[in-house]
C-alpha cells in the first residue's frame, strides 16, 4: 500500500506536470496582443508610412518647382527690359498681328518689277495656315495672306524672282504650288504666295512651370528678323 | 520489498541525472514536502518563460519606438511640405511680377518658331530646275516645257524628246540619280514630230533644302 505522503507528492507532481502543459487560456493574451499589434500596424502604421512617403514625394516635387522658378526668375531677370521691348517691336513689324494685304502685294509686285517681269494676275485673301505642330490643334495660331500670282518674263528673271522671295522679302513668306511653263521664248510663273502673321490672344496667359526659353538663345534668327525689320522701316512700309 | 523500495533500487541503477530528477519522489525520511523541489526540466521551462517575457517586452518597446519614429517622420514631413508650399507661393508671386517680360519673350519666341517652321521647308526652285535641266542636257533634243513644284521633295515636269529611245534613256538617268527617290512616268504620247512625256518625281529628304544648298 502506498503511504499517504508519497501519494500527496505524486499528486503534486502530476498537478505540476499538468500545469506545464499549454492550455488555451495561456494563448489568449498573446493572441489578443498580436491581433492588436497587427491592427495597429495595418490601420495606423501603414497609412502613416504611406503618408510620410507621400510627403517626401510632395516635398521633392515642390523643391523641383522651386528650382524651376529660381531658374525662370534668373533667366527672366537676365533679359534687359529695354532691349526686349525694342526687339519685340522689330519682330512684330516683320511678323505682325495682321498683315496688310496692300503692303504685301505691293512688295511682291515691286520685286517682280525689279526682275523685269510682267504681271498676269494678282489676287489675295486671308487664309488660315496651319503648321505641322498645329495640325493637331483646333485653330491655327499662324495666319497668312495668300493669293495666286502670275508673272512672265525670261527664265533667268523668273527663277531669280522665285529665289528672291526668301532673301528679299521683309515679310515671312512661303511660296506654294509653284509652276513654271514655257510660253514661246519666255516663261510664266504661277505661285500661291503666303505671307504670315500671328493672331494675338486678347488676354495672353502663360504657365510659369512650362519650360522657359529666352529669345536671346536664337541670336541667328533674331539677326535675320532684325535685318528684315530694318529693311521694312527704311522702306517705310 | 514494497514498491517504494523497488523504485529506490531502480533509481540507484540509472544515471545520476534521472536520480536527481526523481529525488523528490523518493524522500527517504517520509516527511511531507509542502514545496516540492523543481526538477531540472521545470527550471528550464521556467527560464524559457522568463526569456519569452523579456523578448515580448523588448519587442513591444521596439514596436513602440518604431511607431514613435514613424509618427515623428510623418509629422516632420508634413511640416516640411507646408513650409515649402508657403515658400513656393511666395516665389510664384515674385515670378508673376515678371509676367510682362515673360509674355513679351513668348511673343518673340512664337515669331521665331514661325520663322523656323517656314524656313525649314524652304527650297530653291531655281536649283531644282537647273538640276533637272542638267540631267536632260545629255541629249539636245530633250526639251523641258513645264515644271510644277509641290514641295521640297515632290515635283512633276513635262517635256518632249525626238524619239522613244531618247525619252527611255532620260527616264533611266532619272531613276539612277542619287537625289531622286522615285520616278513615275505619268504620261507618254508619240506623234509624228516628237514624243511628249511627263514625270512625277519624288526626291530624297532634304536633297534640295535651302540649308543644304548653302553648304
Amino acid at each position: 500500500m502506498v503511504p499517504k505522503t508519497t501519494k500527496k507528492n505524486l499528486d503534486s507532481i502530476s498537478d505540476r506536470i499538468k500545469n506545464t502543459k499549454l492550455r488555451v487560456k495561456d494563448l489568449v493574451i498573446p493572441i489578443v496582443i498580436a491581433i492588436i499589434l497587427v491592427l495597429i500596424t495595418v490601420f495606423l502604421l501603414v497609412p502613416m508610412i504611406t503618408k510620410a512617403i507621400e510627403y517626401r514625394n510632395q516635398l521633392k516635387s515642390i523643391k523641383s518647382k522651386q528650382e524651376q522658378l529660381i531658374s525662370l526668375k534668373t533667366n527672366v531677370e537676365k533679359l534687359s527690359e529695354e532691349q526686349l521691348t525694342k526687339d519685340l517691336i522689330e519682330v512684330k513689324s516683320v511678323i505682325p498681328r495682321t498683315l496688310k494685304v496692300s503692303s504685301f502685294i505691293f512688295y511682291i509686285d515691286e520685286l517682280a518689277r525689279e526682275k523685269n517681269l510682267t504681271a498676269d494676275s494678282i489676287s489675295a485673301g486671308d487664309v488660315n495656315i496651319r503648321t505641322k505642330e498645329e495640325e493637331e490643334k483646333q485653330d491655327g495660331k499662324y495666319k497668312g495672306v495668300t493669293g495666286p500670282l502670275a508673272y512672265y518674263g525670261s527664265l533667268e528673271n523668273v527663277l531669280s524672282f522665285l529665289d528672291s522671295f526668301y532673301t528679299s522679302s521683309p515679310y515671312i513668306v512661303s511660296p506654294q504650288n509653284i509652276s513654271l511653263a514655257r510660253r514661246g521664248d519666255k516663261w510664266e510663273v504661277k505661285v500661291n504666295l503666303t505671307g504670315f502673321y500671328i493672331v494675338e490672344e486678347e488676354s495672353p496667359s502663360f504657365n510659369i512651370y512650362s519650360p522657359f526659353k529666352a529669345y536671346t538663345d536664337f541670336s541667328e534668327i533674331m539677326g535675320i528678323l532684325k535685318a528684315k525689320a530694318k529693311r521694312l522701316n527704311s522702306e517705310g512700309h | 520489498m514494497n514498491k517504494e523500495e523497488e523504485n529506490k533500487t531502480k533509481v540507484e541503477n540509472t544515471n545520476p541525472q534521472v536520480i536527481e530528477e526523481e529525488t523528490f519522489i523518493a524522500d527517504n525520511d517520509n516527511a511531507i514536502n509542502l514545496i516540492p523541489i523543481m526538477s531540472k526540466s521545470e527550471v528550464v521551462a521556467e527560464k524559457k518563460k522568463v526569456k519569452l517575457n523579456i523578448t515580448a517586452i523588448i519587442s513591444i518597446i521596439t514596436f513602440l519606438f518604431v511607431t514613435i519614429g514613424i509618427v515623428v517622420f510623418a509629422a516632420v514631413g508634413r511640416f516640411q511640405v507646408e513650409d515649402a508650399q508657403s515658400k513656393l507661393a511666395k516665389q510664384e508671386q515674385e515670378v508673376k511680377g515678371l509676367s510682362s517680360k515673360i509674355l513679351s519673350n513668348n511673343e518673340i519666341l512664337s515669331r521665331i518658331y514661325l520663322y523656323k517652321d517656314i524656313s525649314s521647308n524652304q527650297y530653291s526652285p531655281k536649283k531644282i530646275f537647273e538640276y533637272f535641266t542638267k540631267i536632260a542636257s545629255f541629249d539636245s533634243s530633250i526639251r523641258l516645257n513645264q515644271f510644277m513644284f509641290r514641295s521640297n521633295t515632290a515635283l512633276s515636269f513635262e517635256g518632249e524628246g525626238e524619239s522613244l529611245d531618247t525619252v527611255a534613256r532620260f527616264w533611266y538617268l532619272l531613276s539612277e540619280d542619287e537625289k531622286i527617290e522615285k520616278v513615275v512616268l505619268d504620261s507618254l504620247s508619240k506623234s509624228d514630230q516628237n514624243v511628249r512625256f511627263s514625270f512625277i518625281i519624288g526626291m530624297t529628304d532634304d536633297a534640295f533644302n535651302t540649308n543644304n544648298l548653302k553648304d
